[in-house]
């Protein structure tokens, strides 16, 4: 404590020794009267003002759950992994088979399931590569899908673990050619389908 | 006067030309009822009186009685209206209301009679049906409204509590398939490192991460592998490419998980071969606190 506050707290009890005690008289009194009023505030309208008050504070909290929690979750479970995952192994096996007499019917079947950059390469590589050699050589493709499983989980996209066995013959090898591979494949969510971006084999 | 008749104008008539006063005249209220029951007796059916009354009576307290007994045995219902509700209520209104019957002598007031009429009168005046019918409206509507809310708030928060609940679940299920993933790496790192400089310890690592059915097939012919890999002078370090857990499979103490690997070979002199690919689909079980690998198939 300062010199200074004690002599202005003396000074203070000097000038008005009874204002002090008034000031804690009047505040026990300023309280009651406080009390008083909210004891005698109408019951019917506190309950209304409390009712309102619970009712925009659970809905708002339920909306909020609604959208930041439920469904993230639900665009994440096992049954949006399953569709993304269905759609990567069909897209997949649309994308690695195809025969020289269909390839066209082929190729666009697969490129109706692809998008973005993947989409725009694998039309100019069909176009220019698969497309003449298939032709040229009758090569004859065919893929299965072994097993896929989702490796990763957004809301929006997906990276799908997909084991594939393809069976290649051309004129020039007639004997079917087996290839075993894995491919990462991402998909993507487009106005609530699932189509591939990105189709890379590991 | 009117004798019974269905004329419903006539009645009309008949009423508009009632007249009544409280005089020095005998008001025999009593003696009119009774008579009133003696005149629809012989009729059969149901039978009502509407009384028009002001209620009062200067008769003996003995034809009250004797009336009373005759409305016990009549089968009649009676409508008492009120007239002149004022005349009952004079300036010392509270001492005659109160008062049982006996205290008001001549005023007495018929039992039936006395409120019944005064509260149809009040209701019968023009403006207080309609205030009396918002006032009994209005706390309906806020009881409605109060109900609604509660209804909603409840459901709101039930709701809440079972998206925090399917939240945890969701969670917990991210967070599972995260461990068996991790786990699955780690099986499948030790069963593509090998080092001939070391074949036991290789082996006894991927003996560790194994369990079931996988751990006793590896442990019968562990020492031919540990052979095969001292006699293959070469150094394999795995790397695992990619992991995808089947979520369909999993459950809380196993999961199938797909795994593509790639394994760089250095042979004795340090030369490098081409990389090994490898894609395994992985059985992984809970073995006390750890996951293990109780199968391996790797697929070609």
């Amino acid at each position: 404590m300062t010199i200074g506050e004690t002599s202005s707290a003396e000074e203070c009890a000097a000038v008005d020794p009874t204002a002090h005690i008034e000031g804690q008289d009047a505040k026990p009194r300023q309280l009651k009267r406080f009390a008083v009023r909210v004891t005698q505030l109408p019951r019917v309208k506190l309950l209304p003002a409390l009712l309102a008050l619970l009712f925009v504070a659970s809905t708002a909290l339920a909306a909020g759950l609604l959208y930041f929690q439920y469904r993230p979750d639900r665009a994440t479970d096992a049954a949006a992994a399953k569709a993304a995952i269905t759609a990567a192994s069909e897209g997949t096996v649309a994308i690695l088979s195809y025969s020289p007499d269909t390839f066209e019917r082929d190729f666009s079947s697969a490129k109706s399931r692809l998008t973005g950059d993947f989409l725009s390469y694998y039309s100019q590589f069909t176009q220019e590569i698969v497309g003449p050699a298939a032709k040229q050589k009758s090569v004859k493709s065919s893929a299965v899908v072994v097993r896929a499983a989702a490796s990763e989980m957004h809301p929006d996209s997906a990276v799908v673990l997909v084991f594939i066995n393809q069976s290649t013959v051309s004129a020039d090898r007639p004997e079917p050619a087996l290839t075993s591979s894995s491919v990462l494949v991402t998909v993507t969510k487009a106005s609530d389908k699932w189509l591939i971006s990105s189709f890379s084999p590991v | 006067m009117l004798a019974f008749t269905p004329d419903k104008n006539a009645l009309l008539n008949a009423l508009g030309q009632i007249q009544f006063s409280v005089g020095m005249g005998q008001l025999n209220f009593y003696d009119a009822v009774s008579t009133a029951l003696d005149w629809i007796a012989p009729l059969s059916g149901k039978k009502a009186l509407v009384l028009l009354t002001t209620g009062l009576d200067s008769s003996s307290a003995a034809r009250w009685d004797a009336l009373v007994q005759k409305l016990r045995a009549r089968d009649v219902v009676i409508f008492p209206v009120a007239l002149g509700g004022w005349l009952r209520r004079p300036p010392d209104k509270k001492k005659k209301a109160t008062g049982p019957p006996e205290e008001i002598g001549d005023d007495r007031v018929a039992e039936a009679g006395a409120d019944v009429p005064s509260r149809v009168a009040s209701d019968v005046a023009a403006e207080k049906p309609r205030w009396h019918r918002r006032w009994r409206r209005r706390p309906r509507l806020a009881t409605l409204a109060g109900s609604l809310a509660v209804i909603i708030i409840v459901a709101s928060l039930a709701a809440s509590a079972d998206i925090v609940l399917q939240h945890r679940n969701a969670s917990h299920q991210h967070q599972r398939a995260a461990e068996f993933a991790a786990a699955a790496r780690e099986g499948v790192v030790t069963l593509t490192s090998l080092d001939f400089n070391d074949a036991k310890a290789g082996v006894q690592r991927i003996i560790g991460n194994s369990t079931g059915s996988f751990r006793d097939d590896f442990a019968k012919m562990a020492g031919d592998f540990t052979k095969v890999v001292e006699q293959s002078k070469v150094v394999e370090r795995g790397t695992v490419q990619a992991v995808a857990v089947d979520l369909d499979s999993m459950t809380n103490d196993s999961a199938i998980v797909l795994i593509a690997s790639t394994s760089e070979v250095t042979n004795a002199a340090g030369a490098k071969q081409d990389p090994r690919s490898f894609k395994l689909i992985v059985t992984l079980t809970r073995d006390g606190d750890q996951l293990k690998m109780s199968k391996v198939e790797f697929v070609s």
